[in-house]
C-alpha cells in the first residue's frame, strides 16, 4: 500500500513553475528518497504536502487524506523537519519538545513520558535542562528532528536535515533515518547530497527545474546510464597509439582523451583493469594513476541533464 | 472537543510566549527598569521623595487605594491606606506621578508592539510555518500569539501601578478606577501593537520604523503630563495628544491621579476600548489574510 500518493502536483510563483506536474508513489514504510540541485523544487513539493502551500494544480494523498481537502487529517498523520532548524533558541531543548507535543495534541502523563522517550532517542537527556541556543549545530538538529516525532507519525517528512552539520552529527542522523524506517515509519527524505540518498533510499527520484526526470530504485536509475564502469588512466607514452590499441580489448565500450587523461567506459573494471596494464606492458608504456568510478546517481544525473548535481 | 483542544493550544502558545517574554533579562529590564528608574529621576531632581511622599491629612473614606491594594498584596503595610487629596504643590501627584504614568504608558505600548513582533520573528526563524505543519489552526496559533501581546502588557502595567506605588507613594485612585484604566491601556496598547505589526512585512521593515512612530506617537500621548505637572490644567494644544490611544491611557493615569470620578475614569476608558475595537478589527483581519487565507 502506498503511503503517499502524488498525481500531476503543480506549483508556480509568478511566472515561475516551481513544480511542474509531478506524479509519484511512496510505499508505506520505506525511505523516498528526493534528489536534486538546490531550486530543484524539493522544499516547495514537500511545503505543499505538508499543506502549508496550496497546489496550483494535482493533489496528493497521504495515507488516504488528499491535501486539498483534508488538511487536518494529512497534519494528524505528519512529522516534519523543516530544512532550517525551527525552534525556540532561548527555551531548553525539554521545554521546546514539551510544546511542540502539545501542539500535537499530547498532554500531562504520556506527554511527559514521550519527551522523555524523544529525549533518549536523540540522545540528549543529559543535556535537557540547556537552552537549546546553547548547543552545537548537531544538536539542534537533533532536536529538531525529534520535535517531528512526538505524536509518533505514520509518515515524516525530512527536508535536507543534514545541510551544514559536523560528519559525526551527519551519522547521527542518517542511522535515525534508518531507525524510525525499523519503527514502521515512512521516510520522505530531501536532499542534494547523492551519498546520502544511495546509502538511504528504497525508492528514489531525481528533480530538476520542478520536474521529476527520473524515479525508482537506485539500480534502476543507474540502468539508465547503461551501468558501465568510468576508469580515468594517466599514462606515461603516447597516448594516442594506447587509446587506439585499448579500444580493441574486449569490454571496452568506449575511450576518449580528457584533459590529457585517458577515459574508459567499460562493462566490468574488474576484469578490464588487468588487460589494460598487460597492453601497456606489451607497448612499453607505464600507467601512474587509476581512478575507477562505479555508475552512481552524479553519472545519471549527468547523463539525464547534461550539468552535475552539485552545480545547481 | 476539538474547540477545547484548540483553546488548550491557544493558552499553551501564549503561555510560551510569556515564557519567553519574563525570561529576557533584556526586556525585564526594558519593561520595568526603565520607567521605575527614569521616574525615579525624576524624583530625586525635583526634590526630596521621602518629604513629598509624607501621608496625607485628608481622605475619602470608603475608597481603596491602589498603594492600600498593592500593599495588601505584597503584606506589607501601606504608609498610604487611603487616597490623597489634590494638591497643585504636592510632588508625587504633580511630577513624579505624572512622569511615572507617561513612562508606563510609553513602554507598554513598547511592550505590546515587541510582543506582537514576534509574529514576524517566528515567521522568519522558522517557527511559524512549523506550527503551520501541526494540526493547530491557524486560528488557534494567531489567537496565542494575541493573547500573549495583551497578558505580557498587563502584567506590565499592573506590576509598574503596583510598584510605584509602593516605592514612590503615587496614589492611582480607587482600585477600581486604577483597574478600569490599565484594562483600556491594556487594551489600547494590545490592539496597538497588533495592528502596527500587522501593517509590516518583515522584521526589517520593522527595525526601521518601529522606534520613530512609538517614539512620536509615544510623545504626543505624554503632553498630559508636562502640561499638568505646570499648570494643573490640560490646555486646547494638549487635545492632540488624543489623537494617539497613548494620550488617553496617560489621561485614564492622569484622572485617577487628580481623583477623579469613576465616572470620569470609565468614560476614558470606553474610549481605550473605542482604540480597542478599532485596531483589533484592522489588525487581526489583516493576520488572518494573511495567515488563514489558504
Amino acid at each position: 500500500m502506498n503511503a503517499i500518493e502524488i498525481e500531476n502536483l503543480q506549483k508556480s510563483f509568478g511566472t515561475r513553475r516551481a513544480v511542474d506536474g509531478i506524479s509519484l508513489a511512496v510505499r508505506q514504510g520505506e525511505i523516498f528518497s528526493l534528489l536534486g540541485p538546490n531550486g530543484a523544487g524539493k522544499t516547495t513539493t514537500l511545503a505543499m504536502l505538508s499543506t502549508l502551500l496550496r497546489p496550483d494544480g494535482g493533489d496528493a494523498r497521504i495515507l488516504g487524506h488528499s491535501i486539498k481537502h483534508e488538511s487536518a487529517a494529512v497534519k494528524a498523520s505528519l512529522g516534519v523537519v523543516p530544512q532550517d532548524i525551527a525552534l525556540y533558541m532561548d527555551l531548553t531543548a525539554r521545554e521546546n519538545l514539551d510544546f511542540w507535543g502539545r501542539m500535537y495534541g499530547l498532554r500531562g502523563g504520556a506527554l511527559r513520558q514521550r519527551v522523555d522517550e524523544v529525549l533518549e532517542m536523540i540522545g540528549l537527556t543529559e543535556r535537557q535542562k540547556d537552552p537549546v541556543g546553547k548547543y552545537s549545530g548537531g544538536m539542534k538538529r537533533r532536536v529538531n528532528i525529534g520535535a517531528a516525532l512526538l505524536h509518533k507519525p505514520k509518515v515524516i517528512y525530512m527536508d535536507e536535515p543534514t545541510v551544514g552539520i559536523d560528519p559525526q552529527s551527519r551519522r547521527s542522523i542518517l542511522d535515525s533515518v534508518v531507525a524510525l524506517k525499523e519503527q514502521g515509519m515512512t521516510v520522505l527524505y530531501t536532499t542534494h547530497y547523492m551519498e546520502e540518498a544511495q546509502e538511504l533510499s528504497d525508492h528514489l527520484a531525481i528533480m530538476d527545474s520542478g520536474r521529476l526526470i527520473a524515479s525508482g530504485t537506485q539500480q534502476e536509475l543507474i540502468q539508465l546510464v547503461g551501468g558501465l564502469d568510468r576508469i580515468r588512466l594517466a599514462i606515461n607514452g603516447d597516448v594516442e597509439r594506447v587509446l587506439a590499441t585499448w579500444r580493441t580489448i574486449t569490454g571496452v565500450k568506449q575511450a576518449t582523451v580528457e584533459e590529457g587523461l585517458l577515459m574508459l567506459l567499460v562493462e566490468d573494471s574488474n576484469q578490464a583493469l588487468p588487460r589494460l596494464f598487460e597492453s601497456a606492458a606489451a607497448a612499453g608504456v607505464r600507467i601512474t594513476s587509476v581512478e575507477i568510478q562505479e555508475p552512481n546517481l552524479e553519472a545519471v544525473f549527468l547523463h539525464l541533464t547534461g550539468r552535475a548535481l552539485r552545480d545547481g | 472537543m476539538e474547540g477545547t483542544a484548540a483553546l488548550l493550544k491557544t493558552f499553551d502558545i501564549a503561555r510560551k510566549d510569556l515564557l519567553r517574554s519574563f525570561r529576557s533579562a533584556f526586556l525585564l529590564m526594558f519593561m520595568f527598569g526603565i520607567p521605575l528608574l527614569v521616574t525615579g529621576m525624576f524624583a530625586l531632581m525635583f526634590g526630596n521623595l521621602q518629604e513629598s511622599a509624607s501621608p496625607p491629612e485628608t481622605a475619602d473614606a470608603g475608597q481603596v487605594s491602589m498603594e492600600a491594594a498593592a500593599a495588601a498584596l505584597l503584606d506589607v503595610q501601606s504608609p498610604f491606606p487611603e487616597r490623597q487629596p489634590v494638591s497643585s504643590g504636592n510632588m508625587v501627584t504633580n511630577v513624579i506621578g505624572p512622569v511615572m504614568g507617561g513612562m508606563l504608558i510609553f513602554f507598554a505600548f513598547f511592550t505590546a508592539v515587541s510582543a506582537a513582533q514576534t509574529i514576524l520573528k517566528e515567521e522568519e526563524e522558522g517557527t511559524l510555518p512549523r506550527l503551520f505543519t501541526t494540526p493547530t489552526s491557524a486560528a488557534a496559533i494567531l489567537n496565542g500569539k494575541f493573547l500573549a501581546v495583551g497578558l505580557t502588557v498587563l502584567v506590565q502595567i499592573s506590576l509598574l501601578l503596583a510598584a510605584s506605588a509602593l516605592i514612590f507613594h503615587i496614589p492611582w485612585g480607587s482600585l477600581a478606577s486604577a483597574a478600569l484604566t490599565a484594562l483600556g491601556a491594556t487594551g489600547a496598547a494590545t490592539g496597538f501593537g497588533i495592528f502596527f505589526v500587522s501593517l509590516l512585512k518583515n522584521m526589517r521593515q520593522a527595525g526601521a520604523v518601529t522606534g520613530g512612530l512609538l517614539t512620536l506617537t509615544g510623545m504626543l500621548g505624554m503632553m498630559p503630563v508636562f502640561a499638568s505637572s505646570a499648570s494643573g490644567e490640560v490646555s486646547p494644544l494638549l487635545l492632540v495628544s488624543r489623537c494617539v490611544p497613548q494620550g488617553w491611557a496617560v489621561n485614564g493615569l492622569l484622572l485617577g491621579l487628580h481623583s477623579a470620578s469613576l465616572g470620569e475614569v470609565a468614560l476614558n476608558s470606553l474610549a481605550l476600548l473605542i482604540w480597542t475595537l478599532a485596531f483589533l478589527w484592522i489588525g487581526v483581519r489583516r493576520f488572518r489574510q494573511r495567515y488563514m487565507k489558504g
